[in-house]
């Protein structure tokens, strides 16, 4: 990093995760260097954005908030069940949990990520169900070539559902695009596949789909571009 | 506008989070009612500042104290600042509710998760929410012009990148930029002048 470069003053918004390329590039980099100033900074950044928190105007929040954050910390033998059902739905969730030898502490922890995963499922869910969302027709699958389901609907957005994508390098990601009739691709979100290389993105928004052409993707760099960079593929048609 | 000082000043002893940390990671249900007590009404007015709604920041502040719970293996107890560390928690939930509701689907979402690593939380300033600190930013705050302090709320409270500003406050982004970074050199000028207690 070098002393002064312009974009040690935006660690503030880095730290946000609201800086953009190419100044957010600019401080991976430095971060990835494992520079000190690098890392001074960002404890700087940190700092700030700790105490700009401390400006909101003061809120009391009801006391049954304070019941309800600690009843995180009571072990399930504590809330057993004030009816039959949930008695033998608990009973199920202990058996279940003792066969697959579970932690408890492990289940919980799945299920903070479940929870931020759920909206994006239902919207999945709620789009795949729409009368009006129809199922586009890909290419052939061969072993290991990735391969993509592509559901679009005109007021609702485009859904993709690939497998067998390749693993990114560092600082890359999945662009999807909607390649028009007439002009340039249009970006329709980033995303980054599973350690399988499977993937489901959602772009919600309405799109017009008598002026597209196709779905597509491309790999860009982090932080996505305004037009594929690098040659689109599973490029699939947009036809009734 | 009544801003918290007296309740940073509660949350001042260093000493005291490392204990509390240490005993959460212990999963002690008793730390986890001190630490809401100790950082609750400020996460929660954080929340509130941003979602505007009270319901909705009760649901955001029983989700990070959650994580907050589910994460505690992560933190260093010993070099670690849990307040500041709760407090990005809680703004990152509230943040993540405005831009789910408005369909933000931004393409920095990750990063946000990234931003509030536990491990990430240490060796920063002991004091660091101390009322001396607190008040020199509120000081500080009132020196920006109406722009910049504009930016910083939108940064902040809003979620919204520079470009997004940008188009909201309909100026050519080169001037947002240049309002945001002479915004926070003014903040952390004034930080710097701080005495810590």
């Amino acid at each position: 990093m070098s002393p002064g470069s312009d974009h040690n003053d935006l660690y503030e918004l880095y730290v946000l995760g609201l800086l953009e390329d190419p100044e957010r590039g600019l401080i991976e980099d430095d971060l990835r260097r494992n520079d000190p100033g690098a890392q001074a900074l960002l404890r700087r950044a940190l700092e700030t954005n700790a105490i700009l928190g401390t400006l909101a105007p003061e809120a009391a929040p009801s006391k049954q908030l304070r019941r309800r954050v600690l009843s995180i910390a009571e072990p399930q033998a504590s809330r057993l069940p004030w009816n039959l059902a949930w008695v033998a739905l608990s009973a199920c969730l202990v058996a279940g949990l003792i066969y697959t030898g579970v932690q408890r502490q492990g289940v919980q922890d799945e299920l903070t990520v479940a929870r931020a995963q759920l909206e994006v499922r239902n919207a999945t869910l709620e789009f795949l169900r729409r009368p009006d969302t129809r199922l586009l027709k890909t290419g052939g699958a061969e072993a290991r070539q990735p391969v993509a389901k592509v559901f679009v609907n005109g007021a609702q957005g485009v859904l993709l559902v690939a497998a067998n994508l390749p693993a990114l390098e560092a600082g890359r990601t999945y662009e999807m695009w909607v390649v028009p009739k007439v002009g340039g691709p249009r970006p329709m979100g980033l995303f980054k596949p599973l350690a399988d290389g499977s993937a489901v993105h959602l772009q919600a928004g309405a799109v017009n789909l008598d002026e597209a052409a196709a779905v597509a993707l491309s790999v860009e760099p982090e932080g996505g571009s305004p037009a594929p960079t690098t040659t689109p593929f599973l490029i699939t048609p947009v036809a009734e | 506008m009544t801003f918290f000082f007296p309740l940073i000043f509660a949350a001042l002893d260093a000493e005291g989070d490392r204990d509390l940390a240490k005993r959460l990671q212990r999963r002690d249900p008793q730390a986890l009612a001190e630490l809401y007590d100790k950082y609750g009404r400020i996460a929660f007015a954080l929340i509130v500042r941003i979602v505007r709604d009270q319901g909705i920041a009760e649901d955001l502040t029983q989700e990070t104290f959650l994580r907050v719970w589910n994460r505690m293996a992560g933190f260093d107890a010993e070099r670690g600042a849990l307040g500041a560390w709760v407090l990005t928690v809680a703004r990152n939930r509230a943040i993540d509710y405005l831009r789910s509701v408005d369909g933000r689907t931004r393409q920095n979402a990750i990063e946000l998760s990234a931003t509030e690593t536990p491990a990430v939380f240490v060796d920063l300033e002991a004091n660091l929410m101390n009322s001396d600190r607190a008040r020199q930013l509120k000081g500080a705050f009132e020196k920006l012009n109406e722009k910049q302090r504009m930016v910083i709320e939108l940064a902040y409270f809003e979620g919204l990148s520079q470009t997004e500003m940008a188009v909201r406050m309909k100026q050519p982004l080169g001037t947002v930029k240049t309002w945001v970074r002479t915004a926070l050199q003014v903040l952390r000028s004034e930080l710097e002048q701080a005495v810590p207690a």
